[in-house]
Formats: structure tokens, sequence, C-alpha cells
């Protein structure tokens, strides 16, 4: 029963107006305040590798796409994926650009029509190939919103016809990111 | 004081988060960050300023950037396009000076701040626009190599208040409506569009506003071309398509076209 009482005294303190036990005033004490901003500048990360039998980049190893063309005219598939990884809290588009596989000579040069490249996940095949054109570029992925990770796997492949010298050509593959207004 | 250390706590919990994240995507390869992604400064013309752009070579390997300014455009897509350093008549080439370090290596988690000047000419009319490019390639680039090409979008608008000129041209083709609209101003503008489906009565039986998303950006005299595919209602006699300045809203339209509907 005494617990009771104490049980009920807040209540009563609640429902009872203060007049009655007295002439108390209470009065909040406004203590110092802390404001607290936060900003969060907008960020783009990219991040471009060739990536293993897995889908996990290869560590310590020069970014460079390397076509085996060993049995003459054909379809070759690069050695490796490549592993794109983009984070952003930004609108952004990624876009790839080919420039042309130069060879030894002057004359020697693999236009970038000839290479096309696909996005798959690991575990599946590549299926719709998208063929690079000069001066063109393709757009792989855009975020109008921003606040994403997007992180893919790009197969290569580059056509090889009987016109082409034997030799080692070079060239460069660029992945282009830019914010998008 | 609980409530207010769970919600700092959360604080510190994301930004490690946020660090772990990008720690973690940092392996072999190329691997860049650019910040800000994107900068639009109102000027006042003969003011001279300098601005920080950030370049973080966040993988393990060390880069060549080569650091370069280009023009830029929208396609009607709203695409971004770089094109060659003074190819538009409103390039940002005259009011952008670069550092004379245009390359420059940048060992595995480095971070370099590259100064940039702007300076808005008094002669010169309306908005400028360009990118400060960063191109990064292996320091020893032998074979076909990946390179990372980003940048930060940089629009220069006068202080001075600018004409907004948007031309509207709307048609209904297998039902679809295909808008184009083209900036004839001098300075970038960004709109929000409107439809109005009316009946035979001018009752409004449908309103639609687009696009969904962030306005639509139109640099000067660049296209912007958009598709509405769900638009139609039952009784519909003509459509009225109108757009407005995003950043005026309740402002009067910038343009208009109607549509008549009588083939259906």
């Amino acid at each position: 029963m005494r617990y009771c009482i104490w049980l009920f005294f807040p209540l009563l303190c609640f429902l009872v107006p203060l007049p009655v036990f007295g002439e108390t005033a209470w009065e909040v004490l406004q203590g110092p305040t802390i404001r607290v901003e936060a900003i969060i500048k907008p960020y783009v990360h990219v991040s471009v590798s060739l990536a293993d039998d897995a889908g996990k980049p290869l560590v310590g190893r020069e970014p460079v796409v390397v076509f085996d063309c060993d049995r003459g005219p054909g379809t070759y598939r690069a050695k490796n994926p490549l592993l794109l990884s983009v984070a952003t809290n930004t609108p952004l588009q990624v876009f790839f650009e080919a420039v042309p596989l130069q060879g030894n000579g002057e004359k020697q040069a693999l236009p970038p029509e000839r290479l096309s490249i696909a996005t798959f996940e690991q575990g599946k095949e590549p299926e719709k190939f998208l063929r690079f054109a000069k001066g063109e570029k393709l757009l792989l992925f855009e975020t109008s919103r921003g606040g994403v990770t997007y992180t893919t796997l790009c197969a290569l492949q580059l056509d090889v016809t009987p016109e082409d010298r034997a030799g080692t050509y070079e060239g460069r593959i660029f992945v282009e990111v830019l914010y998008r207004p | 004081m609980k409530a207010v250390f769970s919600w700092k706590s959360s604080i510190v919990l994301e930004v490690c988060l946020v660090l772990f994240v990008l720690s973690g995507s940092a392996s072999g390869g190329i691997s860049l960050d650019v910040t800000p992604p994107f900068l639009e400064l109102v000027v006042s013309p003969g003011i001279r300023r300098t601005l920080t752009i950030e370049v973080t070579n966040t993988g393990d390997e060390g880069v060549a950037v080569r650091c370069f300014l280009a023009d830029v455009s929208l396609s009607p897509e709203g695409n971004v396009v770089l094109l060659p350093e003074g190819g538009t008549p409103f390039s940002l080439a005259p009011c952008v000076t670069l550092p004379k370090e245009a390359l420059f290596s940048l060992e595995p988690q480095k971070r370099k701040v590259v100064p940039v000047q702007v300076r808005f000419l008094r002669e010169i009319q309306g908005g400028r626009y360009g990118v400060v490019v960063f191109e990064a390639v292996p320091q020893n680039p032998k074979g076909y190599v990946l390179g990372v090409r980003t940048g930060v979008l940089l629009f220069l608008v006068p202080r001075a208040p600018q004409k907004q000129r948007v031309a509207l041209d709307a048609g209904e083709k297998e039902g679809k409506l295909f808008i184009v609209l083209r900036n004839e101003g001098d300075t970038h503008v960004r709109v929000r569009g409107e439809l109005l489906v009316r009946s035979r009565e001018g009752k409004i039986l449908r309103r639609l506003a687009f696009p969904e998303g962030n306005p639509l950006l139109l640099l000067p005299q660049g296209i912007r071309e958009y598709v509405v595919d769900t638009w139609w209602v039952p009784g519909a006699w003509e459509v009225t398509v109108q757009v407005f300045s995003a950043e005026k809203p309740g402002a009067r339209p910038l343009a208009f076209s109607t549509i008549g509907l009588s083939s259906y």
C-alpha cells in the first residue's frame, strides 16, 4: 500500500494544479547550446582495374588490357575483364572511349570500331557487346540522383582481320566520369 | 544526453562507413578522385578569383595526370560532350588560367591541390562554360592501357541580370509527345515543364509536370529533346506544353506551345 502511494504521487502532481501545493514556480534554465553543422561535399570516386577469374581486382598489376591474338583472323576476348567501380553523392555519367591501336609502322593501326565492350555480372557470360566508334563515347552508366556505388565487370573483345599485320599494337581506353548537370 | 550520444555515434559510424567503402575500392589499377565535380560561380566582371581543385590518387599505383581545359556542350539527351578548348562561342578559355604544371605525377594515396585562376573579362557577354579535365594513365604506359578521365564542370555567370530566352517546339506522333527546347539566350537555363491536356470545351483533363527528376539544363544555343509517352486521356482535344524557369517558380512561362488533337 505504501508503494502504491509513491507510485501515484507523480500522477497526482500532474493532475492537481500547482497552487494547491503552494506558490512554487518552476523555471526552465537555458544551458549553453552548441550548434552542429555538417557539410557533405560532393565527391566522385572512380576506379578501374583488371579483374581475375573470380571478379576480384588484380592488385599490383599495371592496368594493361592484353589480347593474345594467336589463331589468325577472328574475334578475341581480352585476357582479363575490367572491374569498374564508381562511388558518388552527385549525379554523374560514365562513358568509355577507345583510341586507335597503333602498331609499329605508321600505317599499322586498328580502328576503335574493331573493339567492343559488354558489362556482365560475376558468374555470368557477357551478352550484348557494344562496338566503339571513332570520336564517340559509349554511355555505360548514369545516375541523376547520386548517393550510389556502382561496380561492374566489363569484357572487351577485338576483331582481327586478315589484313592486320603481325606486331604489337598500343592504345588507350579511357573511362570518362563527369558530373551530370 | 543518451539521445545526443546515439546521434553523434551514428554520424561517426556513417563517416567510418564511407571511408571504409572508399578505401576498399582502392586497389591495383587507376583510381582518381576530383573534388568538387561541379562549380557554378556568379562573378563580377574584372574580379580575379582562385579556385582550388583537389585531385587524389586513391589507387595503389602511381599515375601520370594531365590537366587541360575543354569546352562543353550537352547532347539533346543531356549527355555531357567534351569539345576542344575554344571550340564553342561560350568557351571558358578566355576566363580561365590553369597552372603551368599541366603534367604531374601522383603517387598512391597522395593528393594535389590544383589552383585555377578565374577572371571574368568586362567585355565578355553571357555565361562561360567548360571543364577542367584531369586524365590519369599509368606512369609507364605500354600496350593497351586503361585511363581515367574526370574533371570539374565549371560554369561562370556574370553578376548582371541575364535575359532568358527559350524556344519551344512540340509535336505529337504515334501517341508520343516530342518536345524540343532551344536556349536562345547567352546564359544557361534550367527549366521545368508542364503539360495541360484539355477537352473540346476547354476543361483541363490532365496536368502533368516534367521531368520527374532534376530540371532540364540548357546551355546557350543548346538543344534539349524530351519525350512524354503517358499523357493522353479520353476526350483529349488539345495539349499545351509550357516551360518555366526552375529557379523562378511561379513566374510566367518562358515558352509555350499548343497542339491540336483533332485526329483523335
